[in-house]
């Protein structure tokens, strides 16, 4: 990827330089390979076997279970993936530290962040119940968010008329917004974080639906 | 050698065999064959788009053209996943072969093993993404207008050849170190995070990287190296002759280090 942007920067003009299209991958990986997680995959041996009874039985939703397993998953991804990469940005790729109340702000955008691609996954697990398969599901939404989220080409390089078109999907609330914060001191913190927490509430209340629809084509396949 | 094409013989008519089985099974579970169909589609889309998008910001990279970006990416995956759909198994060589001991029942079998782990599976969510770049192949070409010659058309068949052994020679290479650590997926996955080095110039990267992507990981000879001869390109002669044999030999090199990996095999015992 390094090398690919550099290429890229030789051969054109890029907004702000390549210093500034470095740090927003960087920041990309940081957020990416901490937040993104996949709910599909725990979800779907056990649906296939039938096992998820276990998890319906208990006295806790299997929304919760779902989410706290998630968090810590999350936190495990920050502390040894999330950190260290960002540790080598500030040593090799000149990012710096954009102060304590940006900082404050980019965290929470982060978590929030989080909570939406929690959401999402939620969403598109529901399909397995279904399907009974989640690889390919999964494989489906990861790409595609990958791609609208950020992760691969920065957003604020993109043409206007495509830039609208992405910030209108719930993906660039996934890892955009918070670079955005990071990097942008001008950057209006109300509006960013408002369209994230509208996002989480849309997709939290589609996927309570979702689960009640579920819930009706359960089958424990065998014994 | 009329025993030998008695063998090679034997072979085709086994691996037909499993082929037919394998459809049989695969076909219960439609769903799953026609999701996966579309999630390898997708994720072509996907990262057409980024190339899509990278060009709406320069007019070419490194002096390659969008066109010509495109032949490449074509070309490197037409022939990565016409690995995949026929060889792809040995990547399990380690979760399901030697830790469940499946090796065992395929090493009392009259046939060579590692025939018997490529034709236990057909990769075939793969063949949605062979075909797409076969049609991009087709595509770029169009726009570029290549017409070619009859020994381009000899030198593309033998850089296919050699190409799909190039990609056979690094699974296998990497799958192989499964008989001393038993997990061959880590190693995999590393070789899955390289492959996107073939989407992209040769030229762009640095020369540690171009060094391994020679050597130990040789993609460049089953992608830029022979995408170079169709499109002209100048200064890369000598890669483009050692494209036709470093399949053959990386396969071979690959394979020695696969039998010795066989001989310090032992049996988990389950």
């Amino acid at each position: 990827m390094y090398a690919l942007w550099g290429a890229i920067a030789a051969s054109g003009s890029l907004e702000g330089g390549l210093s500034r299209v470095l740090a927003y991958i960087v920041l990309g990986q940081v957020i990416s390979s901490s937040i993104f997680m996949n709910v599909e995959k725990m979800l779907s041996g056990k649906i296939r076997e039938g096992t998820i009874v276990n998890e319906l039985k208990r006295p806790i939703s299997l929304r919760s279970q779902v989410y706290f397993q998630m968090l810590g998953i999350m936190l495990f991804n920050l502390v040894f993936v999330g950190l260290p990469m960002m540790l080598v940005g500030f040593l090799f790729l000149d990012l710096s530290f954009p102060g304590v109340l940006q900082f404050s702000a980019f965290v929470l955008s982060m978590f929030l962040g989080y909570n939406l691609v929690y959401c999402l996954s939620y969403i598109t697990s529901m399909a397995i119940f279904w399907t009974k398969v989640g690889w390919s599901i999964r494989m489906m939404r990861t790409t595609v968010q990958r791609l609208f989220s950020g992760v691969y080409f920065p957003l604020y390089l993109l043409p206007d008329e495509i830039e609208s078109f992405f910030n209108f999907l719930p993906f660039q609330s996934m890892v955009d917004a918070p670079i955005t914060i990071y990097m942008d001191s001008e950057a209006a913190l109300a509006p960013i974080i408002g369209k994230q927490a509208i996002w989480i509430i849309l997709l939290l209340l589609l996927g309570e639906f979702a689960w009640i629809k579920a819930k009706k084509k359960i089958t424990v396949q065998g014994g | 050698m009329k025993s030998k094409l008695l063998v090679f013989k034997k072979y085709l008519t086994v691996y037909w065999v499993y082929f037919r089985q394998y459809w049989k099974t695969r076909l219960v579970y439609k769903t799953d064959f026609l999701l996966g169909f579309t999630a390898q589609a997708v994720s072509l889309v996907m990262s057409l788009a980024f190339l899509t998008l990278v060009f709406t910001r320069v007019e070419s990279i490194n002096g390659w053209t969008f066109n010509e970006m495109l032949l490449l990416a074509g070309v490197g995956g037409f022939i990565l996943n016409l690995h995949h759909i026929f060889l792809f198994n040995i990547y399990r060589l380690g979760e399901k072969f030697i830790v469940r001991g499946n090796l065992d029942r395929l090493l009392v079998r009259p046939l060579n093993p590692l025939f018997q782990i490529y034709a236990d599976d057909v990769s075939d969510n793969n063949l949605s993404k062979f075909l797409a770049n076969a049609a991009l192949v087709i595509y770029a070409s169009a726009q570029l207008s290549l017409s070619l010659t009859l020994s381009e058309l000899l030198y593309a068949v033998g850089a296919l050849i050699s190409g799909v052994l190039v990609f056979a020679g690094i699974y296998l290479l990497f799958a192989t170190t499964a008989f001393w650590t038993g997990k061959s997926k880590s190693a995999m996955w590393l070789v899955f995070q390289l492959s996107d080095f073939r989407k992209y110039p040769y030229s762009i990267y640095q020369v540690p990287v171009q060094a391994i992507l020679v050597t130990l990981v040789p993609l460049a000879f089953a992608s830029f190296f022979p995408v170079t001869v169709f499109l002209d390109k100048p200064g890369w002669d000598t890669w483009q002759l050692a494209s036709l044999v470093a399949g053959p030999l990386f396969y071979l090199l690959a394979y020695t280090f696969w039998r010795y990996g066989l001989s310090k095999y032992s049996s988990t015992g389950s």
